[in-house]
């Protein structure tokens, strides 16, 4: 799991990853097919399953600290 | 008359992996556990799986065998827990009368809601709902929806099309479909009871039903003897029961299917503690405790084998809970064992590895000797436990030997630790080389989940 940097739209109350920088290379997201959220210890982490044209990646955002990671 | 709605997700584990992957979609794919070349089993296989032939329970790799290009995509159980309950959340919307029948089932009774929308039945509510999920929760996901009289046809149903299927079974229709639906189609009759209804010549729902009810009471008893006549005349009285009019728990317990079949007691011990664990987690969280522990295993030609102990005291330790089950582990495993040695002594046996104030430990024997020690040969496949007869903490006596609170303080710390950084940030040593491996078994029964942080929107 690696700290990225995330690109997100807020839309009424709805919030949409746009893009996100790793390794200094853009990626910009074509869609975002799922997101749930879940519960470690008294943390609320939310997974958005989103992807390009070539691949598909799970973004993690810790709402506690506020960062986003890329998971595997 | 009522109208019961029933929604099954179709495929659904495999389908929610779809979602989330696009890149997955129009694949075979069957979703399982952890680790490459692993023996486990697929928890569902996807639409384009079953055309092999793999479904749910298919091993990974009896799956690739059926089909080598076959992705296997590791389980996430939070998701689809998540999901699920998006969708029951949908149902609520329209009826506060929801059962949840499983993770991905649920029963809705939609009677005034149709009369409130001023509808002529339940089909554009069904084609709304199928739609919402779609809108709101992911495009791929489909599911099956039945619609009838009563819970048991409404099931029925919804078997009938899949996937993405809308089936409507009214009152006219009862008579035709119990003279095609055959008996193994009935939600409640599994591979045992079909056998059982065959041999007297009972293969068809019709035939079920035309049979005398005052045989079936004979053979099955005045409970299952009375549901399988009204089972069969399509009748089912059963109220549609929301989670907050479920009854409270009666056992607590988990199962976990090996990555490869073992013969070796001391890796069972290891995932028998890791259950043992969980299970103590679970009960401690809901507060409750428990006397008779069961230990369950399936060997590697599914046959199956428990054993139970009740004890003097309830307990709700994980440890504790190992202890006795590991206890009964080895005595199914006790090879120089003769019949009379073990009946007779069970107690003393069992005294020798639970705590002292359990001293008084009675075992009830489920199967016989005989079939005991021919099985000790057979690997196993699957291990599971589980603390039923059990009470509220609070309704029991608390220790107050100052060892005993001592282990409540540790306890109670272990678990404030978990709460605050989740579950096994803080574990025994003993579970290091499994904690991986099992840590994603699902948390009991989603049934009784609140409805929580649904109102985000994404």
């Amino acid at each position: 799991m690696e700290s990225i940097k995330v690109l997100v739209q807020f839309d009424d109350n709805k919030v949409k990853p746009i893009a996100f920088r790793r390794n200094g290379r853009l990626y910009k997201i074509a869609k975002v097919n799922l997101v749930h959220s879940f519960k470690e210890g008294d943390r609320r982490i939310f997974n958005f399953h989103v992807s390009d044209n070539a691949n598909s990646y799970n973004l993690r955002f810790e709402s506690d600290i506020l960062k986003w990671f890329l998971e595997e | 008359m009522p109208t019961i709605l029933h929604l099954d997700m179709n495929s659904y584990f495999a389908t929610v992996e779809q979602q989330s992957n696009p890149f997955l979609r129009g694949k075979p794919i069957c979703v399982g556990g952890k680790g490459p070349g692993e023996r486990t089993v697929c928890c569902a296989a996807s639409i384009e799986a079953k055309k092999f032939g793999v479904k749910s329970g298919t091993s990974t790799w009896e799956a690739r065998k059926l089909c080598p290009n076959i992705i296997v995509v590791e389980a996430d159980y939070n998701k689809y827990q998540y999901i699920s309950q998006k969708v029951f959340a949908i149902l609520e919307s329209y009826t506060p009368l929801v059962e949840v029948f499983s993770i991905d089932e649920a029963f809705a009774d939609i009677t005034y809601a149709v009369i409130q929308k001023g509808f002529i039945d339940a089909v554009p509510i069904s084609m709304e709902i199928k739609a919402r999920i779609q809108d709101e929760i992911g495009d791929y996901l489909k599911c099956s929806i039945g619609i009838a009289p009563n819970k048991l046809l409404a099931k029925l149903a919804s078997d009938m099309v899949k996937p993405d299927g809308l089936t409507i079974i009214k009152n006219d229709d009862i008579d035709a479909i119990r003279r095609k639906t055959s008996i193994e189609d009935l939600c409640g009759v599994g591979f045992r009871l079909k056998e059982r209804l065959n041999n007297i010549g009972i293969t068809t729902m019709f035939e079920l039903g035309e049979f005398p009810a005052k045989s079936l009471i004979k053979l099955f008893g005045p409970h299952l003897g009375n549901l399988l006549h009204n089972m069969g005349k399509g009748i089912d009285n059963s109220p549609v029961s929301p989670y907050y009019e479920m009854p409270e728990e009666k056992s607590f317990g988990h199962s976990y299917t090996l990555p490869q079949d073992i013969t070796d007691i001391d890796s069972a011990k290891r995932v028998l503690l890791k259950l043992s664990e969980k299970v103590g987690r679970r009960m401690r969280k809901a507060d409750f405790m428990g006397r008779t522990v069961h230990l369950y295993l399936r060997y590697f030609d599914r046959s199956d084998y428990g054993q139970r102990v009740t004890l003097s005291r309830y307990i709700n330790d994980g440890y504790d809970i190992y202890k006795v089950a590991c206890g009964l582990l080895e005595r199914c495993g006790d090879r120089s064992a003769n019949n009379n040695v073990i009946l007779n002594s069970s107690e003393e046996s069992l005294n020798s590895f639970e705590t002292d104030s359990s001293r008084q430990a009675r075992t009830i024997y489920s199967s016989s000797e005989r079939q005991r020690v021919e099985k000790f040969y057979k690997p196993i496949r699957l291990v599971g436990v589980s603390v039923t007869n059990i009470l509220h903490s609070h309704q029991i006596s608390l220790p107050i030997l100052p060892e005993d609170t001592k282990e409540e303080q540790v306890k109670n710390t272990l678990d404030t630790i978990n709460d605050k950084f989740g579950e096994f940030t803080v574990f025994r040593g003993a579970l290091v080389e499994i904690k991986d491996r099992i840590e994603n078994i699902p948390d009991g029964r989603n049934k009784r989940m609140p409805l929580d942080n649904l109102r985000l929107e994404f």
